[in-house]
């Protein structure tokens, strides 16, 4: 189009969220970079997208949610992080050893689904939260309770990401950015099921992340020295039966896929 | 599987190991490993130790050390060969000297060029991505420093992480091609140790165990492990590579030989010609008139002995610092076994002659010990520090140092340290150091910590107190930690001399005094190692002799030195007989003054079993009484068989002296001279060890071949088993007898010089300054007060026209002289000003303040520390006068010296009697105005009390009441528990005995009391003695130190 | 010189000295001067506390005279008031009627209920003499007389006669001097009294220093340098209270729902806002007092984390309480009580220009935030995560309010120990199978063991911690608790 454009029409494709068919234009400025290249490359912003609702759903906690996003949490040097409803305690130690500053990491429980929803709104607005966690309460979020996070999250400027259990996954939800992460033998496996803008042709291909190498195992203190770097072929003292070896199986799980809108 | 203990620290490395080098070298024994490495903190003060248990245990040990460099690198370096100990031991000391005490400093660059020999492991920290770089440049410079003699130790203790970071390191054993070792750190040598070493750890972090966190040991692995665990924790190969290190490591201890100091022998001698010529001059010198056959023959047999040990050098070294001293005019004598050599004798060293005592030179040198002599010279205690610099500017300080002591953990500083570190309250801490008495065994010892424990919980229910199982693990720990070494400090006099430098045979580091060297190993350590040891040792005696016979001369110029005092003079036992032997070397302490009326001493040789009788082994071994009944009727003395006689017959027929006993199973049992040194050592040790079981078989064999009876064989073997330990040697007891017969005569004919140079002595002997000076006064010495215009700077004796002061007590030919107390008594006062008085002073006396301020530079606090003295009693009257006098004294105000000054007297009254005599204590320790006693006589209770002069006019067994200030109390461990009490009281001491029973009572006052009242019944036994020696049992003792105001008496107790 | 007394001032002066039984009260040792009579509580002797005290002490006797101030000895923690009171007898008729309404004042507060009194010519006098026993009934009465006839000169010696028998040792601020004195004699203060009249001020100022004479020229009334009386009498220092900030508002019709309030609210917080920016305060703390027509009262207290000296944040945290608040009646008068301020410390912080200032700012409006969640989810909500330096993980993870600063230090050996990001608050039990460990689903060891074993001292627990994985790739931080040979999952590796 290279005739100039009447100038009402320029403003309106400024504006972000203008559909043009396959790919949108994007809006400049950047996603924050989620410390994981092969993601970047598959997120329309090549990182976090500001001021979105990000969907996580996982079959149960523990599903590599602080692997996937520690890197961006330490990217950012201001704005405090908050946590709403974790799972368990945040571990001093292993968050220290990660690089993350306790005195901006705040943990808020607000069980009861109206107070998270008030919290989450609340912080979401608040200028000061550059990071916000959130686990959905006990009663499941509906359809027009995440619609008032993403109302929310637009408002803010930081990232905002809601945990929820997988089952939810085949709901439809408003959220901009939709993933699913799963722990196996030695890769985390993050597959993104629905992207405002993004190509269809990314969505739902499982993206297989490296685990730490400490986490894939060591020879016992006897034989260390035997097979190098090999994975754990028998197990100590404790009279464990010998299991097979995990193979890494890129092709999609048994999680059923459902294209998002 | 072969396994070597490569990494070990014990309690060497201070407050951090948790067993000693013994414990961890017995245990690697018991374990079966092939060696054990003790390799301390930049130390080897514990291998000498670990030395001695290795050869009893029969396992190889591995000199070793581990060091922190200034770069951040952890390594242990190991000594294989006789060089690289000599390096490894100059390295240490190069890192000890360049930090002060406790501390050390090493960098890697000094390893390459110092360490040519040892062999490296190097304990790498976990390699991660950031500091990979600064590893491998580590790496780089070590391979290069080291080559095939750098490894890398693995030390696993369950940390979290090992696993992962074994990955990496054998990736950078890889790349640098360095063979990596199992180096596990053993801290303990079982697991149980794991509480003292928390506690330990929290001591030097000066922190509660509580509070350590993560800086104590995460769990108690550090420990030495069965081959079985071991096999467990690391993989085979690196376990196997401990063999070929220990394989590479040949030295041993028993190759440190080391040669005497060279210089000592004059070019175109050779020792031995030197040293019989040096011999054949002392011989003029002590036999003007020819050495008699006998001495001859000793001497032949002496000097054949010493070539064949080659132990020449020892006599020239001590014969040299002697012969300094001589030149010095430092008066100094040999004592101990030295003295049992003629020698010696004839070299000057000591001044006992073959004649006077019983010459056993198998006590001094035996061929079966095989040790080198060890020879003890006592020098003028205020100028042995002239001695010592002698030493080091003539061998330098590489060659000559002194050796240490290891001060290590008493029951109270134990208690000290372990309460703070379980967070115990201070309040309970200090109570409980206070409530326990050093004597208290360990079962009445814990439940005194539980009655201290209910009584403060009763006094403050708010004080936090530990709970029972907290007091339990307290009692447990407490007695672990006694005996841990806690650092090394400075040997009394004990010094080392090589011919090259020492650093090559032990480190040498800093003491805390400045430029004083010591070397890391003890007396005991020296003596295992056979290295040759002098002690330069300190006795107040001696300088004290030196100035009375100085001030003697003044006026008597035909005495100089202690040979010419005249020998055996009546009076002078006369004096010791009735017990009058307060200031006198040896026997003033209040058993010998019990004993002296007892044995009445008329000779030497009285004098030399005086001094050995009052010693444990006598006393355990029974031998007092009997000798006492022989001496009383010499018809009763009897000798179980006739060929003992020549012994025995010195003594009586009852064995006392330690050589006695050598003797006896030489005589008796057919014992070699040496084997029956080595009998004697086995008693001293007795108990400790089994090796006496063996000797009693010989020795009553021995009896038994020649005929004597069994029983009578049994019955001398267990005597002799009584006091062979402790038994004091003859030789030892003589060189002190001379010391002792020489104090008392100077006491009885010149009383004044002798007082006058025991107060400048200060401090030694048994007595206070105050009792020094009221015994003075009892033998009619008049002592004047500290006078600015009169005295000088020492006290000195000073011309009197009549002594007016009648001595009912001692009636004294010495009317001229009194002692006149001298600046230095003044405690406060700076030394510098109080010397230099005198010569402000000149000729012209002190008219007012003012002239003192104008005429000399003394300042208004040395004015008032005068003042406080009493010194300017002549010019301004009373003390308080004096006081507001010197406090309105402003130096050189010349222009205020107006009219102003005449109403300016003081308004107030003169001080009163007990106010000046409190100010007299405070000022100079003593007072010359009135006893305290005296002043508290009139009140009650103490009006009813009698005083120690009325005590002889009271009949034995009648009760009575005494007071007196606490002037000393003695637990001898031969008394069997009770506590000897001596209260002094304006007339004297008195003498009260407390048996357990009362003190169990009365502890209270017993322990803290200053001024005691005592009722008790009064024993006076006459029957074997001139004058009576009285005693009071004590029945019921009473605290009144609340009498005594601001008075302190400090009491000399339990040494 | 005539021995004539060197002591009289022209106007006549009366002081009264009031000690409070300060806790400890510790004289010099000598010669065992009789200890004042101390309570049994150990109070902490810290000048803070004791001001605030002297302060009140001040406001309470504001009434009976003007000239009061406040005295804290600096050796002794003794401290109390002197009041000036010889123009106020008057008033109240005479010194006893005053002495008792000042008791029956003072008995009102506890803490002021045990204290001494004397009555002096100077103010030092006075405290001297508060330290000996209490002066006799009848010397008061006496002394109301002898106010009547006798002159300032005349009254002078009638206290030098009280001053006379004091021990050195009451001269508190001087312990030093007062030992110097005793060594060289002098037992009471009649001592240097007499000494005084015989050689003069000089020689004590020759000897003890100027302030030392000064004082006894305070004490007795004598001038210092021209050995007459002394010609001026000291100027009478004044007393002034504090203020406290109380406004109120009355509505023209009596209101019960909060957004109708709210116009009155903000005027009454911006009244505050003017007198706290005029005296350079700041408050943490206001009180609203909604007052009905029948005189109910309700009294509503709102903090703030942050001292305030503007008013507009208390408004709207007073908002959020108050949409909480049911109103019980109808409204008519509001107060607002300002108690406690403090003086605004100016923070010199260092110009920042980093980011930091941004953070001040969103701090600013997020405390805004964290007021309206806690009133929402109440306190302990809201929290943070601590390290606590401990071997054991549970007591190593430290939960603290979300207004601390966390301990972030974590100690090298730390640092490289596999360490899991969740942490189960309390572990759980794993099924020991013989097929091996099971927790929903077969877990298997991957690395380890770490041994922990410690706090033999209180709670003993010995420890192998591996990690593990479950059959569905979880990554589970377990151990094996080797007293009870039992084993548990406490954290998560994610």
């Amino acid at each position: 189009m290279t005739q100039s454009l009447p100038p009402d029409l320029e403003q309106l494709l400024l504006r972000g969220d203008i559909w043009r068919g396959t790919k949108a234009y994007v809006q400049g400025d950047y996603g924050q970079d989620t410390g994981h290249p092969l993601l970047n490359s598959c997120l329309v912003h090549q990182g976090w997208p500001h001021g979105c609702l990000i969907e996580i759903s996982q079959q149960e906690f523990g599903q590599g949610e602080w692997l996937l996003l520690t890197p961006s949490l330490c990217k950012s040097t201001q704005g405090l992080q908050i946590l709403i409803n974790p799972p368990a305690l945040p571990f001093a130690q292993g968050l220290l050893q990660a690089g993350l500053n306790l005195d901006r990491l705040l943990i808020i429980n607000a069980p009861a689904k109206n107070d998270f929803l008030a919290a989450f709104v609340e912080i979401a607005r608040a200028k000061a939260c550059s990071h916000l966690l959130a686990w959905q309460p006990q009663q499941a979020l509906n359809y027009t309770d995440v619609r008032k996070c993403v109302l929310a999250s637009s408002e803010g400027s930081g990232l905002y990401w809601l945990l929820r259990p997988a089952r939810v996954s085949t709901q439809h939800s408003p959220a901009h950015l939709r993933l699913h992460t799963r722990m196996s033998a030695d890769t985390l496996e993050v597959t993104i099921t629905k992207q405002k803008g993004g190509e269809q042709s990314l969505l739902n291909r499982p993206i297989s992340l490296p685990l730490p190498r400490a986490w894939l195992g060591y020879q016992p203190h006897a034989h260390l020295d035997t097979t190098p770097d090999s994975r754990p072929a028998t197990t100590p003292a404790t009279t464990l039966k010998k299991t097979a070896k995990k193979s890494t199986d890129k092709n999609t799980t048994k999680i059923t896929h459902l294209r998002s809108r | 599987m072969n396994y070597t203990q490569l990494h070990t620290t014990t309690n060497f490395t201070f407050l951090t190991g948790a067993s000693h080098p013994q414990e961890m070298v017995a245990r690697a024994a018991e374990l079966g490993y092939q060696a054990i490495a003790i390799t301390d903190e930049c130390s080897l003060a514990g291998t000498v130790k670990a030395f001695a248990a290795a050869q009893e245990y029969k396992i190889d040990l591995i000199i070793g050390s581990r060091f922190l460099l200034s770069n951040g690198i952890t390594l242990l370096a190991i000594a294989p060969t006789r060089i690289a100990y000599a390096e490894l031991s100059g390295f240490i000391t190069l890192a000890r000297r360049r930090a002060d005490k406790g501390n050390y400093e090493a960098h890697l660059e000094d390893l390459r060029f110092r360490l040519q020999h040892c062999l490296i492991i190097w304990l790498c920290e976990p390699v991660d991505h950031n500091n990979e770089s600064a590893i491998s440049l580590h790496a780089d410079y070590l391979t290069r420093a080291f080559k095939d003699r750098l490894w890398l130790g693995i030390n696993h203790q369950l940390h979290s992480g090992e696993q992962q970071h074994f990955t990496n390191w054998q990736q950078l054993g890889k790349t640098w091609s360095i063979p990596l070792v199992a180096a596990g750190q053993a801290l303990m040598h079982s697991s149980k140790r794991k509480m003292l070493l928390d506690s330990l750890t929290a001591i030097r972090l000066n922190t509660r165990i509580q509070d350590l966190g993560t800086q104590a040991c995460a769990n108690s692995e550090a420990y030495l492990k069965t081959l079985g665990q071991l096999e467990k924790l690391y993989p085979l190969a690196l376990l196997q590579e401990t063999e070929r290190i220990r394989e590479l490591c040949k030295f041993s201890m028993e190759e440190l030989q080391y040669q005497y100091p060279q210089e000592l022998v004059p070019a175109g001698y050779s020792p031995t010609q030197y040293l019989r010529y040096l011999v054949q001059q002392g011989e003029q010198e002590r036999y003007p008139q020819g050495t008699p056959p006998d001495v001859t023959a000793i001497i032949k047999k002496e000097l054949q002995l010493i070539e064949e040990m080659r132990y020449e050098f020892y006599f020239l070294t001590v014969h040299d610092i002697v012969q300094y001293a001589r030149t010095q005019n430092i008066l100094c004598q040999g004592r101990g076994s030295a003295a049992n050599s003629v020698v010696c004798y004839c070299l000057g060293i000591t001044e006992i002659s073959p004649r006077q005592i019983h010459v056993l030179f198998e006590r001094f040198i035996s061929k079966e010990r095989n040790e080198p002599p060890d020879i003890d010279v006592d020098f003028e205690h205020e100028r042995r520090e002239e001695v010592i610099q002698y030493i080091y500017q003539k061998y330098g300080r590489e060659r000559a140092a002194l050796a240490a002591t290891v001060i290590s953990y008493r029951r109270r500083s134990a208690l000290r340290d372990l309460g703070k570190a379980l967070g115990f309250e201070p309040a309970l801490i200090t109570q409980l150091a206070t409530s326990i008495a050093w004597w208290d065994r360990r079962t009445e010892w814990e439940e005194r910590l539980t009655q201290v424990h209910e009584q403060l919980r009763s006094d403050n229910p708010l004080i936090a107190l530990p709970s029972r199982h907290m007091l339990q693990l307290f009692f447990q720990l407490l007695n672990e930690l006694q005996g841990f070494p806690r650092h090394l400090s400075q040997h009394v006099g004990g010094f080392v001399i090589a011919q090259d430098r020492i650093s090559d045979l032990v480190p040498v580091e800093n003491a805390s005094m400045p430029e004083r060297t010591i070397i890391q190993w003890d007396k005991e350590d020296l003596e295992t190692m056979r290295l040759l040891k002098v002690d330069v040792l300190a006795l107040g005696m001696l300088t004290a002799l030196r100035k009375t016979l100085e001030t003697i001369q003044t006026y008597q110029p035909h005495i100089q030195a202690i040979k010419d005092i005249p020998a055996e003079d009546p009076d002078t036992y006369k004096m010791l007989r009735m017990a009058d032997s307060i200031g006198v070397f040896q026997v003033e302490s209040r058993a010998q003054m019990s004993m002296l009326p007892r044995l009445r001493p008329a000779t030497f040789y009285d004098l030399v079993i005086q001094i050995a009788i009052v010693r444990p082994g006598p006393i355990q071994g029974g031998m007092v009484h009997p000798f006492l009944q022989r001496r009383k009727n010499p018809a009763a003395v009897t000798y179980e068989h006739d060929d003992l006689i020549p012994v025995l017959e010195r003594t009586l027929g009852v064995p006392i002296f330690q050589e006695q006993a050598i003797k006896l199973a030489m005589v008796a049992a057919g014992f070699s001279g040496g084997k029956a040194d080595e009998l004697r050592r086995a008693m001293a040790s007795w108990g400790k060890n089994s090796t006496l079981e063996n000797f009693e078989q010989d020795f009553i064999g021995g009896m038994l071949a020649r005929n004597y009876s069994l029983d009578f064989a049994q019955r001398l073997f267990e005597q002799i088993k009584g006091f062979g330990g402790y038994g004091f040697p003859e030789s030892h007891s003589a060189s002190f007898a001379l010391l002792c017969y020489a104090s008392s005569w100077c006491k009885r004919h010149h009383p004044a010089a002798f007082y006058c140079a025991l107060l400048n002595s200060q401090p030694m002997g048994f007595y206070s300054p105050s009792q020094l000076l009221q015994d003075a006064k009892r033998h009619g010495v008049m002592v004047l007060p500290v006078d600015i215009n009169r005295s000088v700077y020492e006290n000195q004796l000073e011309e009197i026209t009549s002594n007016k002061l009648a001595s009912d007590f001692f009636p004294n030919p010495q009317p001229l002289l009194a002692i006149r107390l001298g600046f230095s008594q003044i405690r406060s006062l700076d030394s510098a000003a109080a010397q230099a008085i005198e010569r402000w002073r000149g000729s012209k006396p002190f008219s007012s303040l003012e002239n003192i301020s104008r005429r000399t530079p003394l300042t208004a606090t040395d004015l008032g520390h005068l003042a406080a003295a009493d010194a300017f009693a002549q010019l301004t009257g009373h003390r308080h006068e004096a006081r507001w006098q010197a406090a309105a004294i402003k130096p050189h105000i010349a222009l205020l010296e107006t009219s102003e000054n005449q109403q300016d007297l003081l308004s107030m009254p003169a001080p009163s009697l007990e106010k000046d005599m409190l100010d007299d204590y405070a000022s100079i320790g003593l007072s010359l105005r009135a006893h305290p006693m005296a002043l508290l006589r009139s009140q009650a209770p103490f009006n009813r009390c009698k005083t120690q002069r009325e005590l002889a006019g009271i009949g034995h067994g009648r009760f009575v009441r005494v007071a007196g200030l606490v002037t000393g109390r003695q637990r001898p461990g031969t008394a069997k528990g009770t506590i000897f009490v001596t209260l002094e009281d304006e007339t004297g001491n008195i003498n009260v005995v407390v048996w357990h029973q009362t003190q169990v009572h009365f502890r209270e006052p017993l322990l803290n009391a200053q001024l005691l009242v005592v009722k008790g019944v009064l024993e006076i036994n006459a029957h074997d003695s001139e004058t009576p020696v009285i005693h009071l049992v004590a029945g019921h003792l009473q605290d009144y130190t609340h009498c005594l105001k601001t008075l302190s008496v400090n009491s000399r107790d339990f040494h | 010189m005539d021995s004539k007394s060197v002591l009289s001032p022209p106007a006549l002066r009366l002081w009264l000295a009031i000690r409070l039984a300060s806790t400890v009260n510790t004289y010099p040792a000598v010669n065992n001067w009789p200890a004042a009579h101390n309570c049994p509580a150990v109070t902490p002797h810290d000048t803070k506390t004791i001001e605030n005290k002297l302060i009140r002490l001040c406001e309470l006797l504001y009434q009976f005279t003007p000239h009061v101030q406040m005295y804290i000895s600096e050796f002794t923690n003794a401290h109390g008031v002197q009041l000036e009171i010889s123009r106020s007898l008057t008033l109240f008729g005479g010194i006893t009627a005053l002495l008792d309404a000042i008791k029956q004042q003072l008995q009102k507060e506890e803490i002021y209920y045990n204290y001494r009194s004397a009555i002096a010519h100077t103010a030092q006098a006075a405290w001297l003499l508060c330290s000996t026993a209490a002066q006799s009934d009848n010397f008061i009465h006496q002394l109301d007389q002898q106010i009547r006839q006798y002159s300032p000169a005349q009254l002078r010696p009638v206290f030098h006669a009280q001053l006379q028998p004091l021990p050195l040792a009451c001269l508190e601020e001087f312990p030093r001097i007062v030992i110097a004195l005793q060594q060289t004699g002098f037992v009471s203060l009649g001592d240097l009294m007499q000494q005084l009249d015989t050689s003069g001020l000089r020689s004590f100022t020759k000897r003890f220093g100027h302030e030392f004479s000064q004082y006894l020229c305070d004490t007795l009334d004598i001038s210092q340098d021209m050995q007459q009386p002394g010609l001026f009498s000291a100027p009478v220092p004044m007393f002034h209270p504090e203020l406290q900030f109380i406004e109120r508002i009355e509505m023209e019709f009596p209101v019960a729902q909060l957004d109708l309030l709210q116009p009155a609210l903000a005027l009454l917080l911006q009244k505050l806002g003017e007198h706290l920016q005029r005296r350079q305060h700041q408050c943490q703390m206001i009180e609203w007092q909604l007052i009905s027509i029948y005189q109910e009262r309700d009294l509503i207290r709102v903090h703030c984390d942050t001292p305030q000296q503007q008013g507009n944040l208390l408004l709207e945290l007073s908002v959020i309480q108050l949409e909480q608040y049911a109103f019980r009646f109808a409204v008519d008068q509001l107060e607002l009580h300002c108690p406690f301020t403090s003086p605004l410390h100016t923070q010199t912080g260092q110009l920042d220009f980093s980011q930091q200032s941004y953070s001040y700012k969103t701090t600013q409006d997020f405390t805004l935030t964290t007021a309206k969640l806690k009133a929402r989810l109440g306190d302990s909500a809201i929290y943070k995560i601590s390290y606590r330096d401990d071997h054991l993980p549970e007591l190593s993870n430290h939960v603290i309010s979300y207004q601390k600063t966390a301990w972030q230090v974590l100690p090298e050996k730390q640092q490289q120990a596999l360490r899991p990001k969740w942490l189960l608050a309390t572990p759980q039990h794993i099924e020991q199978t013989p097929a091996g460990l099971h927790w929903r689903g077969p877990l298997q060891l991957l690395a380890g063991p770490e041994r922990i074993h410690t706090h033999w001292w209180d709670t003993p627990s010995a420890r192998d911690y591996f990690i593990a994985q479950r059959h569905d790739g979880l990554r589970l931080w377990v151990f094996k608790d080797l007293q009870q040979q039992r084993w548990f999952v406490q954290g998560v590796f994610c």
